[in-house]
């Protein structure tokens, strides 16, 4: 068999790249398919926290690089979700503990048992970005609904197609609806007008995130929470099944969608 | 007043570099390296043709003049060189008189901007730039923070939101022309503008940019104007 891999990145720091790989493996897992999420962030680890597997941990993608453990060995099962497993990072290293051929040869082991293989990016373009991305088919690039951020991702879709990788997914995380609504946030159309690439999903804003990373729990398993349910829609696209944007629209009534509309006609 | 040891010369046949070749190399490399960063990068990716006004040069006299160059972006035409060292007597001393005309052997063959046009089938993103000698033609959007710079025009099949540099090479008759031309920074010929800081409509059709009376003005795109600038 051989699995899809996967780097979720966004350039900009604190966009959310850790919390929608974790999410969006977690809702993967949950579904069905096998899933191995590979934190290539090495010195600033957080895959594991947000996972609630941080204790777990034995060994570390460095170790693997280094021969010192089989990657099977150092993947952590999660501890609710059967399917999804856990490369961590090493925390007392960097970035160039790794090299991209050494990262490419761990991702294509991984995939030949693995349905989905998916890396959390560091922030950045430099040697962590080089790694994360050497052995990945498939991009999900993740933005928030500010300029700095949107010009990030550009940047990065750009950085990708050297290295032969198209047709980015995109994700827009911390949409608030009510601020969209005042004109004083992006709204999605704005930020796929410049990006111009496929919207894999919108985000909500949502405090449930915060309390989620905090315990230890991926969002998508509290079916109350909108960012969860947003998540699970993510992965339910990545699985080709054809669920329409419900966040964005969500939060506009009839009154809204007349103004919207009038605005339009009038160009 | 300006030192005459280091003069630019902005043509349509490119740049040109006439260097006073009395002068000491030493005071020579320090003046040019000034002028070049007081240009900030203006230059940078030009070609140049260097002449001596006639003077006869040693060929260290020319390695020397190429690294300063090298070292701010620019490549010297060699071309420019032929027809200063070897005709010193006849062809390098005419060159003295009239500034302004093409150095020899460089006149001929060397492409007006507009003679050569390249294509880019794809949109810029953030970081990435293209520089062409000649005009550029963009089949897709140039983002902020990406650069697009030609020696002639520059056409955008798309928004043009980046940076706009038509007529590097000092041609001011270069424009820019965009489907939708919000430009973060424009430039033709020697002149700079920015966008407007405050938000500003945006425009509903195809944009020109070009220089008039030495300012950068944007119109409306339109087959007329077209046909009055000959395109």
């Amino acid at each position: 068999m051989s699995g899809t891999v996967i780097v979720v990145t966004s350039g900009k720091g604190g966009v959310g790249k850790t919390t929608a790989a974790a999410n969006i493996g977690a809702a993967l897992a949950m579904m069905g398919p096998s899933v191995a999420l590979i934190d290539a962030d090495i010195g600033l680890r957080n895959l594991d926290l947000v996972l609630g597997l941080e204790n777990r941990i034995v060994y570390d993608l460095v170790n693997v690089v280094e021969g010192v453990a089989d990657v099977r060995k150092a993947l952590i099962r999660h501890k609710h979700i059967k399917n999804l497993s856990l490369l961590p990072a090493a925390q007392s290293r960097d970035k160039t503990a790794v090299t991209p051929e050494q990262m490419k040869a761990v991702t294509d082991d991984l995939k030949s048992s693995f349905d989905f293989v998916i890396l959390d990016c560091p922030a950045g373009i430099e040697q962590g970005f080089k790694n994360a991305i050497a052995g990945a088919e498939r991009a999900i690039i993740v933005t928030t609904p500010e300029m700095s951020a949107v010009r990030d991702a550009d940047r990065i879709i750009g950085m990708l197609e050297p290295h032969e990788i198209y047709d980015p997914w995109l994700i827009i995380n911390r949409i608030r609806p009510d601020m969209v609504k005042r004109r004083d946030m992006l709204d999605v159309d704005d930020v796929l007008e410049q990006l111009k690439v496929d919207l894999l999903g919108v985000i909500p804003d949502d405090e449930a995130i915060i309390v989620a990373t905090n315990k230890g729990i991926p969002v998508v398993m509290d079916e109350k929470s909108k960012a969860g349910r947003a998540f699970r829609d993510v992965a339910a696209r990545i699985m080709g099944e054809d669920v329409p944007m419900a966040a964005a629209a969500e939060e506009e009534d009839w009154f809204t969608r007349i103004i919207r509309w009038f605005a339009r006609a009038r160009g | 007043m300006k030192s005459q040891e280091v003069i630019f010369v902005g043509t349509r046949s490119g740049l040109r570099l006439v260097l006073d070749a009395e002068e000491n190399i030493e005071n020579l490399k320090r003046v040019l390296e000034r002028r070049l960063q007081e240009a900030v990068g203006f230059y940078s990716g030009a070609r140049v043709t260097v002449e001596t006004r006639g003077a006869v040069v040693a060929p260290e006299w020319i390695e020397e003049v190429r690294s300063v160059l090298a070292h701010h972006g620019l490549s010297m035409d060699e071309r420019g060189w032929d027809g200063a060292s070897a005709g010193s007597a006849d062809g390098g001393a005419s060159a003295g008189r009239e500034p302004e005309a093409p150095p020899d052997g460089a006149g001929q063959d060397q492409s007006l901007p507009g003679a050569d046009t390249v294509l880019i089938r794809r949109s810029l993103r953030s970081g990435q730039s293209v520089s062409f000698d000649g005009n550029i033609v963009v089949m897709g959007d140039v983002n902020p923070g990406s650069e697009v710079c030609a020696a002639g025009d520059i056409v955008v099949f798309g928004a043009l939101r980046g940076v706009a540099y038509a007529g590097a090479n000092g041609s001011a008759d270069a424009r820019v022309i965009a489907l939708r031309l919000t430009p973060t920074q424009l430039r033709i010929a020697d002149k700079i503008t920015r966008s407007p800081d405050d938000e500003v409509q945006a425009p509903s059709g195809p944009e020109m940019a070009y220089l008039r009376d030495g300012a950068i003005v944007i119109e409306p795109w339109t087959t007329h104007l077209g046909a009055v600038f000959g395109v």
